[in-house]
C-alpha cells in the first residue's frame, strides 16, 4: 500500500532522515519507535507532504507515485495525518472540524455515515458538537483530531504520538479506540513513545535512531526483545 | 436630527461594511494586504458612471456586469502580481510586506490611469434622486437603495460563509492556513479565489457608492483606509465583525458630522483607528488566537 525508499530530509546541516526505506501492506498497523529526535515526526510529515525532502526519494501509495504531490492531494488520495499538536482549527466547533475532515474525494459522499461512525467511536463528541475545539482538554482534542482524520475516509491513517501529554486512563481508552479502528480495516502508521501499548495493537514495528531505521520486527518479537526492553521500556512512561 | 444621523449613518455604514467584507476576504483569507483595494472601489464607480452616462444603463444592471468583471480582473491580478510573491514567501520572503509594496505601486498605476481618462474632478450621475420619507427622515431614494443593496449583499455573503462548505473552507484558511492542507484544502487555490471574490465585493461597493455619492480619481485611498479600519475593528478574518464594525463606523461619521463638524468625520475615523491599534489590535470581536 505504502512504499518508500531513499527518503532523506535535512534541516540546514542537520540530517533528520537518512535514506529511509520501508513498506507497509494493506490492512497493516505499523509502529515506529525511537528516542526523541530520531526523526520519527519528520518521517510522518515528509510522507504527508508537509516537509521538503530529497529529490531522490520515491514514495508510492496505493499504486500512485506521490513523491512530488502537494500535501492536500495526498489527503485526497486517502493518506491522512494526525500530527503532533493535532493540527486542529481551535476557533471552530467540533462539528466544523469534522465537516472539514470530510473534504476529500472519498470523504464527501460518505459524510453522514462517517460522522455516525466517528461519533459512535467517540460518544463524548456527540454532546460537544457545538463546542469550540480550543476550549477542550488535550484528550478531547485528540479525539477530535482522530475523528476528523477518519472523516476523510483514509486508507492509511498516520498518527504522530497520539498518547503524548494524555492522562494514563485516557491513554488506555485511546489505544482501545485505535484497536477498533484497526479492526475496521484502516491501515495505520503510528509514531509512539509508549512502546508497550503501541506494539500491543500493531503487526510490526520499526526502530529508528538518528534518522535511520536500525531494526524491524513483528510486534510480538519486539515486545519480547530484551535489548529493546532495555533501550525503551525503561525510559518510557 | 438624531433619527436623521441614525439613518444616514446606517446608509454609510452599510456601504463601509460591504467594502470591508472584500478587504477582510483578501487580507484575512489570502493574506494579501491590498493597498490598491480602494482603487477597485473607485474603478467600479467610474465604470458604472461610464455605463450609465454613455450607454444609459441602469446602475443595477451595472452591478451585475461590473461585479463579475472585477472577479475576473482580480483573479488575473493575483496570477500576475501575487502568485510570485506567495511562491517566494515559502522560501523566506514576507508575503505581507511584499504585498503592501506591490499593491502600493498598483494604487498609483490605477490612480494615474483614472486621472488621465477622467481628470481630477468630482464625478457623479443622477439616479433615483428623489426624496422619500423614512421614519420621519427625508432621504434620497438612491441612499435607501444603496443601504438595501449593501444589506442584501452583506447578509448574503455572511450566510454563504457561515452555512456552506465553501464558507467553512474560507474560515479554516483564514483561521489556520498551516493546518488547512491536513483536510485536503489547496490553500493557494482558496487564496486566489478569495482574492478575486474580495475584488468583486470591492467593485460591488463601488457601484453602490456611485449611486448616491460623488467620487474622484484620487478617492481610492480613503476607501482603503476606511475598509482597513473596519476590518481591524471587526477582527481580521471575522466576517460578522466586519459587518457590525462597518455600521459602527458609518454611525460615528454621521453623528460626528451632525453634532460636531462635518470636517471632522475623517479625523474621527482615524481617531478610532489609533485607539483600536493601541488598545485592541485584535479587534472588538477578534478572538485572541492562542
Amino acid at each position: 500500500m505504502l512504499s518508500l525508499s531513499d527518503l532523506s530530509l535535512s534541516y540546514g546541516k542537520h540530517l533528520a532522515l537518512d535514506k529511509v526505506s520501508f513498506q507497509l501492506a494493506e490492512g497493516e498497523t505499523v509502529v515506529i519507535l525511537g528516542a526523541n529526535g530520531a526523526g520519527k515526526s519528520s518521517l510522518l510529515k515528509a510522507l504527508a507532504g508537509l516537509e521538503r525532502y530529497s529529490d531522490a526519494a520515491r514514495i508510492t501509495f496505493v499504486g500512485d507515485d506521490i513523491a512530488k504531490m502537494p500535501a492536500h492531494k495526498r489527503v485526497d488520495l486517502g493518506l491522512s495525518l494526525v500530527p503532533e499538536g493535532r493540527g486542529l482549527f481551535p476557533a471552530l466547533s467540533v462539528e466544523d472540524n469534522l465537516l472539514l475532515g470530510a473534504n476529500t474525494r472519498n470523504g464527501r459522499p460518505r459524510e453522514k455515515e462517517n460522522r455516525d461512525y466517528v461519533l459512535d467511536l467517540f460518544p463524548k463528541l456527540r454532546v460537544r458538537a457545538r463546542q469550540l475545539v480550543g476550549t477542550m482538554s488535550g484528550g478531547e482534542q485528540q479525539m477530535v483530531a482522530i475523528a476528523r482524520a477518519l472523516m476523510s475516509a483514509p486508507k492509511l491513517l498516520m498518527l504522530d504520538e497520539p498518547s503524548l501529554g494524555l492522562a494514563p486512563i485516557v491513554v488506555g481508552e485511546l489505544f482501545e479506540t485505535l484497536k477498533s479502528i484497526r479492526a475496521s480495516g484502516v491501515s495505520m502508521l503510528i509514531v509512539e513513545q509508549n512502546v508497550q501499548a503501541s506494539l500491543g495493537i500493531a503487526d510490526r514495528g520499526y526502530i529508528m535512531e538518528t534518522g535511520r531505521i536500525i531494526g524491524e520486527g513483528r510486534a510480538e518479537d519486539l515486545l519480547s526483545d530484551p535489548n529493546l526492553q532495555e533501550a525503551y521500556l525503561g525510559t518510557s512512561a | 436630527m438624531l433619527t436623521t444621523s441614525l439613518v444616514i449613518g446606517l446608509v454609510l455604514g452599510g456601504t463601509y461594511a460591504l467594502a470591508a467584507l472584500g478587504l477582510t476576504m483578501q487580507y484575512g483569507v489570502s493574506r494579501i494586504m491590498n493597498l490598491a483595494y480602494g482603487e477597485f472601489v473607485i474603478v467600479a464607480a467610474f465604470a458604472t458612471f461610464v455605463l450609465v452616462s454613455t450607454l444609459g444603463l441602469d446602475p443595477l444592471l451595472s452591478l451585475l456586469l461590473v461585479g463579475p468583471a472585477a472577479f475576473v480582473i482580480s483573479y488575473a491580478v493575483y496570477s500576475v502580481l501575487m502568485a510570485p510573491l506567495v511562491k517566494r514567501s515559502r522560501k523566506g520572503g514576507n508575503l505581507e510586506i511584499d504585498s503592501i509594496l506591490v499593491t502600493f505601486g498598483l494604487l498609483f498605476l490605477i490612480q494615474g490611469i483614472l486621472l488621465v481618462i477622467f481628470g481630477a474632478d468630482f464625478q457623479s450621475y443622477s439616479y433615483l434622486n428623489v426624496a422619500v420619507d423614512l421614519f420621519g427622515v427625508t432621504i434620497a431614494a438612491n441612499q435607501v437603495l444603496a443601504f438595501g443593496l449593501a444589506t442584501v449583499l452583506g447578509i448574503g455573503l455572511f450566510l454563504l460563509i457561515r452555512f456552506t462548505r465553501w464558507g467553512l473552507i474560507l474560515r479554516a484558511v483564514a483561521h489556520r492556513p498551516d493546518n488547512a492542507p491536513l483536510v485536503a484544502i489547496n490553500v493557494d487555490r482558496v487564496a486566489q479565489l478569495a482574492f478575486a471574490f474580495g475584488g468583486m465585493l470591492a467593485a460591488q461597493a463601488g457601484v453602490v457608492i456611485s449611486m448616491f455619492q460623488t467620487f474622484t480619481a484620487t478617492a481610492g485611498v480613503v476607501f482603503t483606509m476606511k475598509a482597513l479600519i473596519v476590518v481591524i475593528m471587526g477582527g481580521v478574518g471575522n466576517f460578522l465583525g466586519a459587518l457590525i464594525a462597518g455600521l459602527i463606523l458609518g454611525l460615528v461619521e454621521a453623528f460626528v458630522s451632525a453634532y460636531l463638524d462635518p470636517g471632522l468625520t475623517l479625523a474621527s475615523t482615524y481617531l478610532i483607528f489609533l485607539v483600536l491599534l493601541l488598545w485592541r489590535p485584535q479587534g472588538l470581536f477578534g478572538k485572541s488566537v492562542s
